[in-house]
C-alpha cells in the first residue's frame, strides 16, 4: 500500500498559498526592516542638522560673551543640554552633566553625532569643535549639544507606519485576489467533480474534456482512455456471455427435437417416460440458458443512455399479460390486468422491461395453485409503478431478501425454475433506477411485487429536460 | 413438396430431416450458407428452413440474396437470437416466419404446413376450432356442420377471435375489427356480442374465456 499522502501536499490551493505567501511574507519582513532603518535615518537627519545649528549658535555666542554667560543666557528648553570643554576634554562649563566627549570625537575636524544614554533617556549627542577668536584667541574648544530623541522616534514611527500599513494592505488584497482567482480557476474542476459524483456506477461514457481547464485536460484525456479500456473489457465480457448462451441453444434444440422424435416412434414400455424426462430436461436447460442470456443482457451496460428510449409502460404491461393469458388459463389461474387506462411514458429498454414483467408474471403464475388469481397492476404517483399480486402461498418474511439472489430457490416450493427470474427483475429495475418492493398481497395473503420507477426525467436518463 | 433445411448443427439437422421426412416431405440438407444459396437458386424447393448462424455465409445474407434473385419461396428462420430487433430484421428481409431455439417440433411442423398451404393459394380460407369452422371467403360459420345464425357484427367478432384462437384478443382489437361500420362501437357493445356468441357456441364445445382487463380468448372447452 502506498504511504498516505498528506492532504496539504495533495491540495493545489494549499501548495499555491504556501509557495506564494511564505516568500511574500518574508519579503514583507525584509522591506519592513529596511524601511525601519531608512525611517530612522531619514527622520534623524533634519533633527541632527537642527541640533548642530544650535551647537554652532552656542559656539558663536560663547565666543562673544564667554562660557558661563553664554550658557546662562541660553534659554533652556526641556530635554536640551549643552557642555563646553577644551580639546583635551576638560569641562569648562555645562548645564548638565553630559557624558564626557570621546577622544576620537574631540579629535574629529567635523561634527560627530552619536546616540547615548543620559538620565535614563535616550539622547542624540553632537560634538562640535570650533576655533575661538575672542574667548581664547587662536585656541579651539569643543561644544556638545544633546537632545532627547522622543520626537525623532515619533517621526520615524509615523514614517514606518506609512510604509508598513500599505504593505499589509497590499498583502491582504493580494491574498484575497489570489484566493478568489483560485476559487474561480478551480470552478471547472469542481463542476467536473460534481458531474462525476452524479454519475451512475455503470455509466462508462467519456468525460467531457472541454469542461476541464487546459492544465487538467491531459488528466481527463488519460482518464477517458482508461474508461474506454474498462468499457471494452466489460463489453467483451458481455459479448462472451451472450455468445455462450446463444451457442448453447442450438445443441439444446437438437436434443429436444431428437427426444421428441424418439417419443413418436413405437418404443418399449417405460421408455416414453424417460424420453419425456429428456425433453423436459432439454427445455429446462434451454430456459436456464435463456435466463442467463437475459441476465447478461441486463447487467449494467455502458451504453444504457444510448439504448433507453421513451416507452409506454401501460402498453408493455398489457401486452405481456395478454401473452401470458393462455398459459395462465392452462394452469387454471385467473390472470387479470388493472391499469391506469392512460399511457405511462418513461425512458427505458423495452426488451429488458418486457423481461422484467415476464419474469414477475412467470413467477406468480408458477407459484400460485390452480384456482388462484394473479393480477398485474400499473399506477402513477410520484413516478410510474408496476405490480404483480397473487393469492398463492406468498414468500415468508425471512426469505424476502434472498429471493432476489441468483440461483436462490424458496425451499419446499417444489417448482422447477432457473432461480434467476427475480435476479433478472432486480437487475432490470436497477438499470432503470427503479426500486423493487416485496410484500404480501391484499389482506396479507399471497405475494405482491411492486416496481417503482423514478418520476420521468428524474433519473438522469433521457427525459423531457 | 421439397424442403431445404439449412442448419450446421448435426444433431438438430438430423432431427429436422427426420421430422420433415416423417411428415411426408422430401428434405435436403445444406450445412453452410454458400451451399444453401446455390441449392436454393438452382433447385426447385417449396420451402426453406434457415438457420441464421451459418459458416461461409450468414443466414440473413442468404435470405437477402435469395429475395434479390426474386425467389418467393416461403422461408422459416430458426435462430438462437431472440432479440426483438433480430426478429424484425429477419422479417424485413423477407422471412415468412421465425422460430427461436429451442422450439417444439410440433410447432415447426404446424408452421411449415401453414406456409405450404398458403403457397398453394386457397390456404387459410377455412379456419377451425373444435367443431366450429369459419369460411372467410363465404363469410359463413358453422358448428357441427350446421350453419350458425349470426349477425354481420357477430361474424366479425367471431372471425377476429378465431383467427387468433388460443391468444388473448383485447376489446380494442375487437372494436377495430368492427370499424368498417362507420359508427362508434362501445366496449359495452362488444360485451353484448360476446355474450350472444357464447350462447350460440356453447353446444359445440367452443368457449370464449374472459381475462380481467385483458380481453377474450377463444378455445376448445
Amino acid at each position: 500500500m502506498p504511504a498516505p499522502i498528506e492532504d496539504d501536499i495533495l491540495s493545489l490551493k494549499h501548495q499555491l498559498v504556501n509557495w506564494l505567501f511564505t516568500p511574500i511574507f518574508l519579503l514583507l519582513l525584509f522591506t519592513m526592516a529596511v524601511g525601519y532603518v531608512a525611517a530612522i535615518k531619514l527622520s534623524g537627519q533634519p533633527y541632527d542638522l537642527a541640533l548642530l545649528e544650535r551647537a554652532r549658535l552656542l559656539a558663536s555666542q560663547l565666543d562673544r560673551t564667554g562660557p558661563d554667560v553664554a550658557l546662562l543666557a541660553w534659554p533652556e528648553p526641556e530635554g536640551l543640554w549643552f557642555s563646553l570643554s577644551d580639546t583635551q576634554g576638560k569641562r569648562l562649563a555645562a548645564n548638565a552633566d553630559l557624558p564626557q566627549p570621546r577622544p576620537d570625537d574631540l579629535a574629529a575636524a567635523t561634527p560627530r553625532f552619536r546616540d547615548a544614554f543620559f538620565l535614563g533617556r535616550k539622547i542624540r549627542l553632537v560634538t562640535y569643535r570650533f576655533s575661538t577668536s575672542r574667548y581664547q584667541p587662536g585656541g579651539e574648544l569643543v561644544v556638545q549639544a544633546a537632545e532627547a530623541v522622543e520626537d525623532r522616534v515619533k517621526l520615524s514611527r509615523s514614517i514606518l507606519s506609512y510604509i508598513v500599513v500599505p504593505q499589509f494592505l497590499f498583502i491582504l488584497i493580494a491574498g484575497l485576489a489570489v484566493w478568489l482567482g483560485l476559487k474561480r480557476g478551480f470552478e471547472p474542476v469542481e463542476r467536473l467533480r460534481r458531474t462525476v459524483a452524479r454519475r451512475r456506477g455503470d455509466d462508462l461514457s467519456p468525460l467531457d474534456e472541454e469542461m476541464a481547464p487546459s492544465e487538467v485536460r491531459p488528466l481527463i484525456r488519460e482518464m477517458n482512455r482508461h474508461i474506454a479500456r474498462s468499457r471494452g473489457l466489460m463489453e467483451q465480457h458481455q459479448r462472451f456471455v451472450a455468445n455462450a448462451a446463444h451457442q448453447l441453444r442450438t445443441p439444446f434444440a437438437g436434443l429436444k427435437a431428437q427426444a421428441e422424435l424418439a417419443r413418436r416412434a413405437p418404443v418399449p414400455a417405460g421408455t416414453d417416460a424417460l424420453l419425456e424426462g429428456i425433453c423436459e430436461g432439454a427445455v429446462r436447460c434451454s430456459h436456464l440458458v435463456n435466463q442467463l442470456l437475459t441476465l447478461a443482457r441486463n447487467e449494467p451496460a455502458p451504453r444504457d443512455r444510448e439504448i433507453f428510449k421513451p416507452l409506454d409502460l401501460e402498453r408493455l404491461a398489457q401486452e405481456a399479460a395478454r401473452d401470458w393469458g393462455p398459459e395462465a388459463l392452462r394452469r387454471g389461474i385467473d390472470l387479470g390486468f388493472e391499469g391506469t387506462g392512460t399511457s405511462l411514458t418513461l425512458p427505458g429498454d423495452e426488451q429488458a422491461l418486457r423481461d422484467l414483467i415476464d419474469n414477475l408474471l412467470d413467477n406468480a403464475i408458477h407459484y400460485t395453485p390452480a384456482g388462484g388469481w394473479v393480477t398485474l397492476r400499473t399506477g402513477n404517483g410520484d413516478g410510474a409503478w408496476l405490480g404483480v399480486e397473487d393469492n398463492g402461498p406468498g414468500i415468508p418474511e425471512s426469505e424476502r431478501e434472498r429471493v432476489f439472489d441468483r440461483f436462490y430457490r424458496v425451499a419446499g416450493s417444489g417448482q422447477p425454475g432457473s432461480g434467476l427470474g427475480l435476479a433478472i427483475v432486480l437487475e432490470v429495475a436497477r438499470r432503470h433506477g427503479a426500486g423493487v418492493e416485496l410484500g404480501t398481497g391484499p389482506g396479507g395473503i399471497g405475494a405482491s411485487f411492486r416496481v417503482h420507477f423514478l418520476p420521468y426525467g428524474a433519473n438522469g436518463l433521457p427525459g423531457k429536460e | 413438396m421439397r424442403i431445404l433445411i439449412v442448419e450446421d448443427d448435426g444433431l438438430l439437422a438430423d432431427s429436422l430431416i427426420r421430422a420433415m421426412a416423417a411428415a411426408g416431405y422430401a428434405a435436403d440438407l445444406a450445412g453452410d450458407g454458400e451451399l444453401a444459396l446455390k441449392m436454393l437458386l438452382d433447385g426447385c424447393y417449396d420451402l426453406a428452413i434457415l438457420d441464421l448462424n451459418l459458416p461461409r455465409l450468414d443466414g440473413l445474407a442468404v435470405l437477402k440474396q435469395l429475395r434479390a434473385a426474386r425467389r418467393a419461396l416461403p422461408v422459416i428462420i430458426l435462430t438462437a437470437r431472440d432479440m426483438v430487433e433480430d426478429r424484425v430484421k429477419g422479417l424485413d428481409l423477407g422471412a415468412d416466419d421465425y422460430l427461436t431455439k429451442p422450439f417444439s417440433l410440433a410447432e415447426l411442423e404446424a408452421r411449415v404446413r401453414a406456409l405450404l398451404r398458403r403457397g398453394q393459394g386457397g390456404g387459410g380460407a377455412c379456419i377451425e376450432c373444435g367443431d366450429l369452422s369459419f369460411d372467410s371467403a363465404g363469410r359463413r360459420a358453422s358448428l357441427c356442420d350446421e350453419t350458425l345464425d349470426l349477425s354481420a357484427r357477430e361474424l366479425a367478432v367471431l372471425e377476429t377471435l378465431l383467427f387468433r384462437q388460443g391468444k388473448v384478443v383485447s376489446k380494442e382489437q375487437l372494436i377495430d375489427s368492427l370499424c368498417a361500420w362507420d359508427e362508434e362501437v362501445s366496449p359495452n357493445a362488444i360485451e353484448v356480442y360476446i355474450h350472444r356468441l357464447r350462447k350460440k357456441l356453447e353446444p359445440g364445445g367452443v368457449v370464449i374465456r374472459t381475462l380481467r382487463g385483458l380481453g377474450y380468448l377463444m378455445d376448445k372447452a
